[in-house]
């Protein structure tokens, strides 16, 4: 957020809050600065109150996601904030700062993602809010979004962009190749490279299989869920209540099959357990009690986990000098021994997709019989 | 007849390069010297090694097999044992604070800016590591008053001495400790290097592990002057990654000193003796011309920084000669090549290394103003020295001494061998003899020795004309 002296920021709010109903009361309420906008609230004391939101992208992309929580907040998810309009009937204000958006307020804390029960929470929200999501984005076209691969988004289905999803990872697999080559030929001469080229035949293996299997399982696009995906998975864009998970905002979103997201939050807060099988276990059944896995997803997300994206961030980083070597060998190193970790989880969680989980289902259906 | 030389080529600053370590040897060699560097390196543990706990050098013997003119070619074996230990599955522990933010900008960087990743990919900026930087992993650099005493021994000696006891240096005791885990390395290939080999015995460390290496060297010493004797002098050993081992070894094939030490000094010499005795082609004065060229270059490492410097070679190739008429001297130009062997400062990788400067180089000669070719030239580098001056740079100074004779004492004299420059015989002879075999263009022949033990450096090089 840009800082604005504080008379300015004054004029702004009162500005917004005089777009908005009289009877919400935001003239009278006091105003809390948060990190992407203000608390309002009548007693400073309480939560209850609204949430003034400051976005910087594109408009286009703002008015579609405001559109999209609007959609599955219509329909019950209550896992995503209730939108409040202008008295025009706008869902956000277009100004020279930025978009502006106003939302109810929910009392909670900050979720603690390293506890054991966060994560499965967090899945669950996750699930609910794409539990209605999986479908056409309204007009069936997009614009400003940039998604891996040529052409430009605007020309192509939501099939055509999640495929060029997939081709993305298959580049940035590919780009691996050649540092390999260069420190193969040429003598590495740090820690880092040292590590690449000890580490790369393992790792692009890895890649390349966990790669076919996500081909294997989402060559029929149709039976693979694609959407609206939240982008901003970080703790901070969640919210824990009384209730459950809240989701603050979905301004950031990407296009993709649903199960990535599912992917991503282990990928993310996982190894904040160890990789534990129980923790991930647990997370997958509460999504899937919220969103059923269909037997491509749980290809998919046994694949997508398995994909060594972090390796390919520190190459990144490293060619691009934005890192020193030793830090990054340091961090390549901690990767690899999670990644031992990792194997182990992923292990038990394919036999339990498999196995364990058709047994379940199969009592499931016995029960209800 | 002495005479000073110019130098004509002579820039600011010389860079050094080091070359690519190669495996499983590299060699550098040098009038009377050369220098064999080791080399494996092998993934040898199936878990991320823990811990580097030493390496021994439990064998190491060398003799003369062959000798060719002034040139001896020494074959020997070596037998080295890394003692290291392996992570448990449970000890792998790792940090996973960064976890999320970072799978978070791999997700953030595959909606955009893929153009621009892919062009940094692509130009692959390379980066060295500092002098100061620590590796990750652990390191055992050896000197050669580190070693079993007896590592220092040729072939021939090595069985007798193996029965005495070894005394004091902590060499010995590593060679006995590693003697006892030895077991399964009997009947082990030459030239290959053994697996890791699980320790079983119930003192030993859990997931300790060795790694031994059994190979033959061979090297051959040009222009030996004396008694010849190989020497292990350093051995280095080291982790270059987490399942990978790296072990080094410099030999060193250089004039036994206490040998020399023993032999009597020899009697000062006359005015004219001190030449080669190659050179002694002509009495008449005149007609000899010897000039020494004192040398000082500044040297600067490029990419990589000597932490010491084992020796220094010189190499000479492609003569040319022609004749300023202006000055009324000759003009030898030839391709210089100055190597330096060195440990690198640097940890975390290879660490003997070798770099070199590679230049043109022309010396005018003075010849009594004939503008006749001279039927011998020989070059001879006196000992070099190295001496630090700031970090990477070096400054070099040698005294190089050049021979130059115009007319040959007996020309009939003997063929020489191949490969150095010079030598033979004026129209006359050829006519004289049988048709001697064709030569390759530009052959040259150097004048036999007298002796190829005997101190004998200055070479004997005739043109034929």
């Amino acid at each position: 957020m840009k800082e604005q002296p504080k008379k300015q920021q004054e004029d702004l709010l009162a500005q917004i809050r005089s777009q908005y109903e009289p009877e919400l009361g935001l003239e009278g309420m006091s105003a809390a600065k948060m990190k992407d906008g203000w608390l309002l609230s009548r007693d400073p004391e309480s939560e209850a109150g609204y949430a003034l939101w400051e976005v910087h992208k594109d408009p286009e992309r703002v008015r579609l996601a405001l559109a999209w929580q609007e959609q599955v907040k219509a329909k019950g998810c209550a896992e995503v904030l209730t939108i409040r309009k202008t008295s025009q009937g706008e869902s956000f204000i277009r100004r020279e700062e930025g978009v502006f958006y106003l939302t109810e307020w929910v009392a909670g804390t900050p979720p603690e993602m390293d506890k054991r029960e966060t994560l499965p929470a967090v899945a669950r929200g996750l699930a609910a809010l794409y539990k209605h999501n999986y479908l056409p984005v309204p007009g069936g076209q997009l614009s400003g979004q940039q998604l891996p691969g040529e052409p430009a988004p605007e020309e192509l289905s939501l099939d055509e962009q999640a495929g060029l999803w997939l081709k993305g990872r298959q580049e940035k697999l590919t780009e691996l190749l050649k540092p390999f080559h260069f420190w193969r030929e040429n003598g590495a001469t740090n820690d880092f490279e040292r590590l690449y080229v000890e580490n790369f035949p393992d790792l692009y293996a890895r890649g390349q299989e966990a790669l076919e299997k996500i081909v294997l399982a989402g060559a029929d696009w149709g039976n693979m869920p694609v959407g609206f995906l939240l982008a901003n998975l970080a703790a901070e864009n969640f919210w824990q209540t009384r209730e459950g998970i809240v989701i603050l905002r979905t301004t950031d979103w990407q296009l993709g099959p649903l199960i990535s997201s599912l992917a991503l939050l282990l990928k993310m807060y996982l190894p904040l357990q160890q990789w534990n099988r129980e923790v991930a276990r647990e997370t997958i059944r509460h999504y899937r009690a919220c969103l059923p896995l269909r037997p491509s997803e749980k290809q998919y997300l046994l694949a997508d986990l398995a994909f060594p994206s972090r390796f390919w961030l520190y190459t990144r980083q490293y060619c691009a000098g934005q890192e020193k070597a030793p830090v990054l060998a340091e961090k390549l190193k901690n990767y690899l021994y999670e990644l031992t970790w990792q194997d182990q989880c992923l292990t038990d969680l394919e036999q339990w997709l498999w196995e364990e989980e058709e047994a379940e289902q199969e009592k499931e259906g016995r029960e209800k019989l | 007849m002495m005479r000073g030389l110019e130098r004509l080529e002579a820039g600011p600053e010389k860079l050094l390069c080091p070359e690519k370590h190669s495996f499983p040897w590299q060699v550098l060699a040098a009038e009377g010297e050369s220098w064999l560097i080791l080399r494996w390196k092998e993934k040898v543990a199936d878990r991320p090694i823990r811990q580097l706990k030493q390496v021994v050098l439990e064998d190491f013997c060398g003799e003369l097999t062959a000798e060719k003119e002034s040139a001896q070619l020494f074959c020997g074996q070596i037998r080295l044992k890394v003692d290291y230990e392996e992570n448990g599955p449970d000890q792998l522990t790792f940090s996973a604070e960064q976890a999320w933010r970072e799978e978070l900008m791999v997700e953030e960087r595959s909606a955009v800016e893929k153009g621009e990743e892919n062009s940094l990919l692509a130009q692959l900026w390379r980066r060295q590591a500092e002098v100061t930087e620590k590796s990750l992993f652990p390191s055992l650099l050896l000197n050669g008053n580190e070693l079993p005493k007896d590592s220092f021994l040729p072939l021939g000696e090595k069985d007798t001495e193996e029965k005495k006891e070894a005394t004091g240096a902590a060499g010995a005791k590593e060679r006995t400790k590693g003697e006892e885990t030895v077991g399964t390395e009997e009947g082990a290939e030459v030239g290959k290097t053994t697996g890791a080999e699980k320790e079983t015995g119930a003192e030993k460390t859990k997931g300790a592990r060795t790694w031994k290496v059994q190979a033959p060297w061979r090297c051959w010493v040009q222009e030996c002057a004396g008694r010849i004797k190989p020497v292990c002098l350093k051995i280095h050993g080291a982790q270059v990654g987490l399942y990978t081992l790296l072990l080094e070894v410099v030999i060193k094939l250089g004039e036994d000193k206490e040998e020399s030490s023993d032999r009597p000094p020899k009697p000062q010499a006359e005015p004219g003796a001190e030449l080669p005795s190659a050179f002694r082609l002509t009495k008449e004065p005149g007609k000899l011309w010897t000039s020494v060229r004192e040398n000082k270059l500044l040297l600067r490492m490029e990419d990589d920084a000597p932490a010491e410097v084992l020796g220094v070679a010189v190499e000479r190739a492609f003569p040319c000669f022609s004749y300023d008429t202006q000055e009324q001297k000759l003009v030898w130009e030839y391709l210089r090549r100055l190597s330096v062997i060195y440990v690198s400062a640097r940890e975390g990788g290879a660490r003997f290394g070798i770099a070199s400067h590679l230049e043109k180089e022309k010396a005018l000669l003075e010849n009594g103003a004939e503008a006749l070719l001279p039927v011998a030239l020989a070059a001879e580098r006196e000992k070099g020295e190295l001496t630090p001056v700031y970090e990477q740079t070096f400054l070099y100074s040698e005294k190089e001494r050049f021979c130059l004779a115009m007319e040959l004492e007996h020309e009939s004299e003997e063929r020489s061998a191949p490969g150095a420059w010079g030598k033979d015989a004026g129209g006359e002879e050829l006519s004289k003899r049988e048709a001697p075999p064709r030569c390759k263009p530009c052959a040259r022949w150097l004048k036999k020795a007298n002796g190829s033990r005997e101190k004998q450096r200055m070479t004997v090089i005739t043109i034929k004309v």
